[in-house]
């Protein structure tokens, strides 16, 4: 499975989910499937994707959040995995790319070669349900599931590494990213996240 | 009152519903306090790194938060601060532990005390001491500072603050400087 593919086939479960994607693959890849500047994109701030999407599900429960990771950025804050087991926010999905290198600077491998069993360290750190899918056919099942049994859960999305090929360039970055991404959701959920003054 | 739940009342009194944190030997009564608020949610992290991730999710739910650590974790979290707050302009309070000076007698802290401060305002983010309980009342305005500045703002929590009572008994000769 290409990761192109299995973004294309899980845009298509994609409707009001808030969506914050690690930078590299996970947000290049996404970008250039779905056009959407709806998502938090990171440009940088590697291993927080998986942090700053549990903050948002545990304080925002009205609300569905795919953290769209990837295997440097996770491997990077491992110790999420512990501090999201004592959480397990059912409004979270917590989707790892794990194409086994460092993509995005040339095909660097990943530590240990990407031989690690991430689901079974999630596992092992308490998270109740943590998965790997390895084909669009599955990922397409594992969508379903999601939409009709939400619970917290880690997915691994064992992909193909590949060589970096020609991706449009993420429109935005920067306080321009916090502003747009802060006025979606206070339009989404009727929330104030800027104060009246705009800060 | 004790300190904690003083510490806990600014809090609520600046509308602070999250927290996150990660303890050393000075912070966890005030640690335990907030955990104990029931109007306060508060995540205990493994890595101090995780810190301003999770505030700032908080901060896009529209939560007002606190992020509690040692001047070690201070010293641990300096690129995600660069890389996520600074570069974006998402605010963050922080309270720490100013470790590693006189009456401290940690050997371990020393190193963490004399570089802490430099690090914080070497990345330009305003760092404020807390000498004594009362100086909690600056919670409220700390944290709009750090909003209308779009950037952290770091409270260093003195002994004088939080352990005054140690203080106290240092001078009585009742606590072993060298525990």
């Amino acid at each position: 499975m290409l990761a192109l593919e299995c973004f294309e086939a899980m845009a298509t479960f994609w409707k009001d989910q808030v969506v914050v994607c690690s930078l590299g693959m996970s947000a290049f890849g996404w970008f250039n499937i779905t056009k959407s500047t709806r998502p938090f994109y990171m440009t940088s701030s590697m291993g927080l994707t998986s942090s700053l999407a549990l903050g948002l599900s545990v304080s925002l429960p009205q609300a569905t959040v795919w953290a769209l990771d990837s295997d440097g950025s996770l491997t990077m804050n491992l110790s999420c995995l512990l501090t999201a087991a004592g959480e397990q926010p059912p409004n979270m999905t917590h989707f790892v790319l794990w194409n086994k290198v460092y993509q995005t600077i040339g095909g660097h491998p990943l530590t240990n070669g990407g031989k690690a069993d991430l689901a079974g360290i999630a596992r092992a750190a308490g998270i109740e349900e943590a998965v790997t899918v390895s084909s669009v056919a599955d990922v397409k099942r594992l969508m379903q599931l999601i939409a009709e049994k939400p619970r917290y859960r880690l997915v691994i999305l064992d992909v193909e590494p590949e060589e970096r090929g020609t991706m449009l360039p993420l429109p935005i970055e920067g306080p321009e990213m916090k502003y747009r991404f802060a006025r979606e959701l206070e339009q989404q959920f009727g929330i104030q996240v800027l104060g009246p003054r705009g800060y | 009152m004790s300190i904690a739940d003083l510490f806990v009342e600014k809090l609520l009194e600046a509308d602070i519903s999250f927290a996150a944190s990660l303890p050393d030997d000075w912070l966890l009564d005030l640690i335990r306090a907030v955990d104990a608020s029931p109007r306060i949610k508060h995540i205990a992290v493994a890595r101090e790194e995780e810190i301003p991730g999770l505030c700032a999710g908080a901060f896009f739910a529209g939560k007002n938060s606190i992020a509690i650590m040692g001047m070690a974790g201070m010293l641990a979290i300096p690129h995600e601060l660069a890389t996520l707050n600074l570069m974006h302009g998402i605010p963050l309070l922080i309270a720490t532990s100013h470790r590693g000076r006189l009456g401290d007698a940690r050997v371990y802290q020393v190193t963490q005390g004399q570089v802490g401060v430099p690090v914080i305002e070497a990345l330009g983010i305003p760092y404020y001491e807390i000498n004594s309980p009362s100086g909690f009342a600056v919670i409220p305005e700390a944290l709009e500072h750090s909003r209308l500045a779009k950037r952290p703002v770091v409270l260093g929590l003195q002994r004088s603050a939080i352990r005054p009572e140690e203080r106290e008994a240092a001078k009585r000769g009742a606590v072993n400087a060298r525990t």
